[in-house]
């Protein structure tokens, strides 16, 4: 009988912690400030200024949030595989190895979301109303849930994949579908609608319009300027200002996360099954 | 035809194997066994080398048997009146001696095993037990409770690392004799079974708790100082099959490893290597019994899955870790530490890196190692804990000569470290001591696939030496060629070292 699931989860932790600390994960931090710092430089001025403008600017940061977060994590297990099957046999709980994993996920995410949101306040005034808090902690929540729960995905696309190489050949279809699946870009009708729902992109972007209450009519449509009478015909449900519309959106991520942290588990399993 | 004469005379033959005897006076009597013993009832003429103070024994009950080929101890029964009981299974006759392993438990008495005869002897056969150890007795009064384990405030407490701090309580009450593990690191077993947590124990029942063996004899339980750490695996496979119609892979492989052994495992391709070594690992479990330390792996899997082990091929070292935090996660993670403090732990891995000879190196990254010194990491990785069988499918392949030698001969160093490694090799002549040219394995094991059933059946399993004189060969490379068959560049003698085997193999 060897150490319990919780012992075993932290002593991965500590050893996920203590190692990514040598290998210079603050190169993670660094580089999201790097992001945020240009996304905010770019979106900044015009955020809040226009609904196609406001709207491009969320799309910038729920994207460049994913970006960070797959970014944080894709090589973190397939690059282990054999060092996990070494010590699967040994006695190590995958489950365990895994949860400590999403811990660290969860605290570098936030580090993250701390300096990407930061960042983007220099550049961007988020001072409006909230819908169940203040509209900062809400900005922050959702920022920091599009990072982390992205870690957990490319978590779960590192355990799929077998190598490092096959891990960075899949990442750039999950970013595109992400960014595609967001219904900014395209309007989404039917299977890809259906698709939508599975994307943090989506959620997130539901998540920002619905906190900034993106249906109001204090949002004037870019071609206004030219035309004044020209209004929107249809407004988009998910950015109704309201705490269902946010909870679903961050229930949503959450939930997504946790598939992918069991997918994560069965498919190291699977892989492991005859050790 | 082949010859089969007096290669396999052993000078040492039954080094260490002993008998605890208890008899109807309720003593324990040690005996060292020769190569040829015999056992009866105690009477004034007497000619028995071992005399019990018995009603219900023969005055010529049965004999030990020492058998060179196989370097084992079989008993037999001499046509005994009320037979004799050999793990629970009634023997009777010459005609059916019976192959002894480590922890066997010999018993005449009347059927009924659970309430034993007032004359009743018990007889435990072992390797492990030290011959000269003295032997505590405790009483189990009515009432009581004794606490077990390594933990100085225990009733009984036993000086041995693989015993965890409250192993387990023995409480006498109304309803008998109970005994409970306690969430023990290695378990408890009863007879060869473990335990789950609570069990009933009857007079005579043999309980062993790490290292060391209990056994009750009406209220009284006597237990030794620890056991030597000698044990074996013992595998009894009768087959092992695949697929809906049940297609034989491997059939009646039968073999002892102990302790200290460097197993070469050598067949034909496609004759059933890797299907043996699944069905060790319980992986693929066979129609049969594997046997570890006493204990039957495919019934106690869960508790015991943790003492087989496979050394990986690669070095699965994370780079960016020192060597003390490697080691202190692999035992963090295989030792619960309700039952191992992290003193406990520290002392083990200071042992461990003393003996692999890296103990000036805990602080470094592994990535500042040498090769050398990275394979001594990765093999002290594998000491910590408590596995005690190391099985290894091809982890030569792919390496230069070089890297190849040095992979065995760190192998060989776990294997020194009282622990079983077993290996397939294409390359066992690679597998020499640098220095001396001789070969790193104590023990061959060939399997060869027979044209009658076309399932792998078990050639050879002895000393090096003795199996190139079996086959007739210069190295153990050649004894591959024998038993290939014609189309594939061999000799096609498979049949033949098969039957020549079982011929050699059921000689007493």
């Amino acid at each position: 009988m060897g150490a319990s699931f919780s012992t075993q989860t932290s002593v991965y932790f500590k050893k996920i912690a203590r190692i990514a600390m040598r290998e210079k994960a603050w190169k993670f931090i660094v580089f999201a400030g790097i992001i945020a710092f240009i996304v905010a430089a770019v979106v900044g001025g015009d955020m809040f200024s226009t609904y196609d403008d406001t709207k491009s600017g969320f799309f910038t940061i729920a994207s460049a949030c994913i970006w960070i977060g797959i970014f944080n994590s894709i090589q973190s297990v397939c690059k282990e595989h054999e060092i996990i099957r070494s010590e699967y046999r040994q006695g190590m709980k995958i489950s365990s190895y895994i949860i400590a994993n999403v811990l660290w996920q969860a605290v570098l995410s936030l580090i993250q979301s701390v300096l990407t949101f930061v960042i983007l306040c220099i550049f961007v005034d988020f001072n409006s109303d909230g819908i169940i808090l203040s509209a900062y902690v809400e900005y922050f929540t959702t920022i920091y849930l599009l990072i982390f729960c992205s870690a957990v995905l490319g978590l779960m696309v590192s355990s799929v994949s077998g190598n490092p190489t096959t891990a960075m050949t899949i990442m750039p279809f999950v970013l595109i579908l992400q960014l595609i699946m967001s219904g900014v870009l395209f309007e989404l009708e039917g299977f890809a609608e259906g698709l939508a729902v599975i994307t943090f992109s989506k959620w997130g972007m539901s998540a920002f319009g619905s906190i900034a209450n993106l249906n109001s009519d204090s949002y004037s449509l870019a071609i206004s300027e030219a035309f004044p009478n020209v209004v929107r015909l249809e407004e988009e449900e998910c950015f109704n200002h309201e705490a269902s519309n946010l909870l679903l959106a961050w229930g949503s991520c959450a939930l997504i996360a946790a598939v992918c942290v069991v997918v994560s588990i069965v498919s190291i399993k699977l892989k492991n099954k005859d050790s | 035809m082949y010859d089969d004469k007096t290669c396999f005379i052993n000078e040492n033959a039954g080094n260490g194997a002993a008998l605890l005897v208890f008899d109807a006076t309720r003593r324990p009597v040690s005996y060292k066994l020769s190569r040829h013993m015999t056992l009866g009832r105690r009477k004034p003429d007497s000619v028995c080398n071992i005399t019990v103070v018995s009603a219900i024994t023969g005055s010529q009950q049965g004999e030990f048997i020492y058998n060179d080929f196989d370097d084992s101890y079989y008993y037999c029964d001499n046509d005994s009146k009320n037979g004799t009981y050999v793990n629970g299974r009634l023997v009777r006759g010459r005609n059916h001696p019976v192959k002894l392993s480590d922890g066997d438990i010999i018993r005449i008495d009347h059927k009924i095993l659970s309430k034993p005869h007032d004359q009743a002897v018990l007889i435990i056969f072992s390797k492990s037990i030290d011959f000269n150890s003295s032997w505590n007795q405790c009483m189990l009064s009515p009432g009581s409770v004794i606490s077990i384990g390594r933990d100085s405030t225990n009733n009984i407490v036993i000086n041995d690392i693989t015993a965890s701090r409250r192993h387990a309580t023995i409480s006498n009450s109304d309803n008998g004799i109970l005994l409970y593990d306690n969430n023990s690191q290695n378990g408890t077993s009863v007879n060869g079974y473990d335990i789950n947590k609570v069990q009933m124990i009857y007079d005579h029942d043999v309980i062993l708790i790490g290292r060391t063996v209990f056994v009750v004899i009406g209220n009284m339980l006597f237990y030794n100082d620890k056991k030597e750490n000698k044990g074996s695996l013992i595998v009894n496979i009768d087959k092992k099959t695949v697929g809906v119609n049940r297609k034989v892979l491997i059939r009646d492989i039968r073999f002892e490893a102990e302790y200290g052994d460097f197993v070469l495992i050598l067949g034909s391709s496609g004759a059933g290597k890797t299907t043996l070594i699944n069905a060790i690992l319980g992986d693929g479990k066979a129609d049969g019994k594997v046997i570890l330390d006493g204990k039957n792996l495919y019934d106690n899997f869960k508790t015991m899955k943790s003492q087989l082990g496979i050394v990986p091929q690669f070095l699965t070292l994370r780079l960016n870790d020192t060597v003390k935090n490697t080691l202190m996660d692999v035992a963090d993670v295989k030792m619960d530490k309700r039952q191992y403090s992290k003193a406990d732990k520290q002392k083990m891995i200071d042992e461990i890196l003393e003996k692999v000879g890296v103990s000036g190196l805990k602080n470094h990254l592994i990535r500042q190692l040498s090769g050398g010194q990275k394979k001594k990491v990765s093999v002290a990785t594998q000491l910590v804990g408590f596995q005690k069988v190391f099985i290894c499918d091809e982890p030569d392949s792919g390496l230069d000569p070089a890297s190849r030698i040095q992979q065995m001969e760190i192998l060989k160093e776990v294997s020194q470290n009282n622990k079983i490694v077993m290996v397939i090799s294409h390359g066992p002549n690679d597998a020499i001591n640098t220095q001396t040219g001789e070969t790193l394995f104590t023990k061959v094991l060939v399997i060869a696939k027979s044209s009658k059933d076309n399932a792998g059946h078990l050639a050879f399993f002895g000393p090096v030496n003795n199996a190139l004189s079996f086959f007739g060969v210069q190295s153990l490379q050649d004894i591959v060629l024998k038993i290939n068959p014609k189309h594939e560049g061999g000799q096609g003698l498979a049949d033949l070292y098969i039957d020549k085997y079982n011929s050699l193999n059921r000689r007493v």
